[in-house]
């Protein structure tokens, strides 16, 4: 793809700077972005993306710069010039209402859902247009609350369109998408230029940067550091352009099987709410192996690593910790079990945000080693701690700051040095790169390579292919609660893990007990 | 008596505002019934009042001539304990992780259930010890109307100290400042005594209004 330099302008945004308070948001950001183009913007978390982002719609008012659209100025600080301008964005985290129909969502701030003035049949059929042209296929009448994220996704982009966008700014978008879903997005997308829209589309997933779009700008601490036609670039230098420094991502070699640490045997779990529980799911967590876990999320996760973690019990079926079945089961069983779990929400699950650094590493140790006769041992579990933070280079004042203060990264480390300084001959990884930069992702996968070579299982959960297939030595699907067989490192193809991921091939291998 | 409410909270998770405030109404009853029959002093024909309690049972005052009984360092001891509970004690660990985020001390191993529990109990002994050293140092006998509000007033309390169990006698000694005060005033010079009372709620709307702006930054554009 390569675009037309003689392409009209349609947005510039010039010499943007934001502070917040010693933080620089953005410095001096400029680009055009020319009719029918796709501009990817790459970045780490904390880059400065979404911020760019919210000038357009007026969230924020820039310190300096300006922001033409059209050739007309933007008015700062007016969150609705945007709309009315032709701008629509689909957001990370989607903004419909579960209890209205695909329909009424779409004309939602656009009409009045009770004026006189809708015609709901042509509404439908305008939306039905617009699904057939842009292979956005939905149906008008179904209620949000039924669709499965993909078919939410669509409706966005099918608000955005209904609105006659021109400019179309995707967060994030395939964070939630399976391979073929992402696909099919992408199809839409270069349906949409072709028909003269512009499209901004935020990521750091560079594979996705390379196949969509035509020019990439990387931010890097809030500044335009590279602008690259995407055709005369690379991964790689992508990827440095990135962080600024050449990134070599761990190097993960396959090994062998050991003894199986954990088996599941049939299990089941009740639903929870719109959750699945498990649904007769086996499998077995080897000594030395990294088993990965690939899904669309949602789909029995939080189960299995409920289970694991020892919030929940089996209903039915059996799990066993080197073939014996544990005690009585609780996270407090799980941990003297040697289970390290790394919690999927570490802000919720994983730490207690107005806790110090020292309260927070102690959490699941204190009562075995940091207290005696009922009265606790601060000074050794401040040493502890200042350890913790030399030893897994935890970035912060000192251990008795709160640890809400601290970025993602940083309390990551924190969890993985509080469970890894156990010696755990199980771990649970549930999303443990989420929302990391990737200094702070290489650093957690070294981690856990590094068990995985001392001998420990390691369950990687991930909605990230990527993150899975890169280290995993088994990959496993679940889906509606169920799993699929376990793939070796190498046999399974992107787009055939996608299958399974969308719930094809299960029904084949269905068990006799269903 | 607070298992009653701790038991709700951890079963089915109802708020424990909600069912100690309505426990209220059920123990002013048994407390009542006990008035009228039990404990009902002989010597008072048709007053709901206990007997007296007998001098060697009462709280000796700290100086002669005035008022103030021993009830006031038990009161000081009381928030010193809870304060070393709370920072020396594994307990008291316990009971700020379950406090602070229930869901992450539950995924860390900490038995959830039985902090809440345990601290229900603990505060239940503390409301009781409060209520003894108002019988036993100042009434002498117990009455129906022992509490002039009390257990609201200590919500205030607590508040006013930003939940610290030190900075709770500070807040304490403030507001029985500003209710004694007021009665005097209103004594000496006719000011009616409900400034005390409109005076506590702006103290403990700005106070939440002040922790509130904290979380905001100032800044000139």
């Amino acid at each position: 793809m390569s675009k037309n330099p003689e392409a009209q302008v349609v947005l510039r945004l010039q010499g943007i700077t934001k502070r917040f308070g010693p933080v620089t948001a953005n410095e001096d950001v400029s680009f055009d972005l020319h009719r029918g183009e796709v501009i990817a913007l790459l970045g780490e978390n904390g880059a400065g993306k979404t911020t760019l982002m919210n000038f357009l719609f007026g969230q924020y008012t820039a310190d300096a710069g300006s922001v033409t659209l059209f050739g007309q100025p933007l008015p700062p600080g007016a969150p609705r010039a945007a709309l009315d301008a032709g701008v629509g964005m689909v957001h990370q985290h989607f903004t419909l209402a579960d209890n209205l129909a695909v329909w009424e969502n779409i004309v939602l701030g656009v009409d009045h859902l009770s004026g006189l003035s809708l015609r709901p049949r042509e509404v439908k059929a305008r939306i039905r247009a617009l699904s057939a042209q842009f292979h956005l296929k939905v149906d008008p009448n179904a209620k949000v609350a039924r669709l499965t994220v993909g078919e939410r996704q669509r409706v966005e982009i099918l608000k955005a369109l209904y609105r006659d966008a021109k400019i179309l700014i995707l967060d994030e978008p395939t964070a939630v998408l399976t391979p073929q879903e992402a696909e099919a997005l992408f199809a839409t997308l270069r349906e949409a230029i072709a028909t003269g829209l512009s499209v901004i589309f935020i990521s750091h997933k560079l594979h996705e940067v390379m196949a969509i779009s035509h020019r990439v700008l990387v931010l890097r601490h809030g500044r335009l550091v590279a602008e690259r036609a995407t055709e005369q670039t690379d991964r790689a230098e992508l990827a440095a352009l990135m962080v600024g420094a050449e990134v070599s991502s761990p190097k993960i070699e396959a090994r062998a099987a050991g003894a199986a640490l954990l088996s599941l045997r049939a299990v089941s779990t009740p639903d929870h709410g719109a959750a699945p529980g498990l649904k007769s799911l086996s499998l077995e967590l080897a000594a030395g192996q990294i088993t990965g876990l690939a899904g669309v999320s949602g789909n029995g996760q939080a189960a299995l690593s409920d289970l694991i973690s020892g919030l929940i019990s089996p209903a039915q079926g059996e799990m066993l910790l080197a073939d014996e079945a544990p005690g009585r089961w609780s996270p407090r069983t799980a941990i003297a079990s040697g289970i390290a779990r790394i919690p999927e929400d570490r802000h919720k699950t994983g730490t207690i945000a107005d806790f110090d650094l020292t309260e927070n590493a102690m959490l699941e140790t204190y009562a075995s080693r940091f207290s005696r006769r009922g009265w606790m041992d601060w000074a050794r579990a401040r040493a502890f701690t200042k350890e913790l933070i030399k030893g897994y280079d935890v970035r912060c004042p000192g251990p008795d700051i709160r640890i809400r203060l601290l970025s993602g990264g940083n309390m990551q480390k924190l969890i993985l040095g509080r469970v890894l300084e156990e010696t755990p001959q199980i771990i649970l990884a549930n999303q443990p790169v989420r929302g990391l930069d990737i200094g702070a992702v290489n650093y957690v996968h070294a981690e856990l390579a590094r068990a995985r070579d001392r001998g420990a299982a390691v369950l990687l959960i991930s909605e990230d292919l990527d993150e899975i297939m890169q280290l995993s030595d088994v990959i496993h699907v679940i889906s509606e609660g169920r799993l699929s067989p376990g793939f070796a490192r190498g046999t399974m193809r992107p787009d055939e893990l996608g299958a399974w991921m969308a719930g094809h091939g299960f029904d084949a291998e269905a068990p006799d007990a269903a | 008596m607070l298992l009653g409410p701790a038991l709700l909270k951890t079963r089915l998770g109802v708020d424990e505002v909600v069912t100690t405030l309505l426990f209220n109404f059920i123990f002013l009853l048994f407390v009542s019934y006990l008035l009228e029959g039990p404990l009902k002093d002989p010597m008072v024909m048709g007053w709901p009042k206990s007997a007296r309690l007998l001098p060697e049972a009462r709280l000796p005052r700290l100086v002669d001539g005035l008022r103030l009984h021993w009830g006031f360092a038990l009161a000081l001891l009381a928030a010193l304990v809870v304060w070393v509970i709370n920072t020396r004690t594994t307990l008291g660990y316990e009971m700020r992780a379950v406090g602070q985020n229930a869901e992450a001390a539950g995924f860390a191993g900490i038995p959830v259930t039985a902090v809440i529990l345990k601290t229900a109990l603990l505060s239940g002994g503390l409301a009781g010890l409060a209520g003894f050293s108002e019988v036993a140092g100042l009434k002498g006998s117990l009455t129906l109307d022992l509490s002039p509000g009390f257990g609201y007033t200590g919500i205030v309390v607590a508040m006013l100290a930003l939940l610290h169990p030190l900075g709770v006698v500070l807040a304490a000694l403030f507001v029985a400042a500003i209710f004694v005060g007021a009665d005097s005033m209103s004594r000496a010079v006719g000011v009616p005594s409900y400034i005390a009372d409109i005076m506590l709620a702006s103290a403990l709307l700005f106070m939440v209004l002040a922790i509130l702006l904290t979380k905001f930054r100032v800044r000139r554009d």
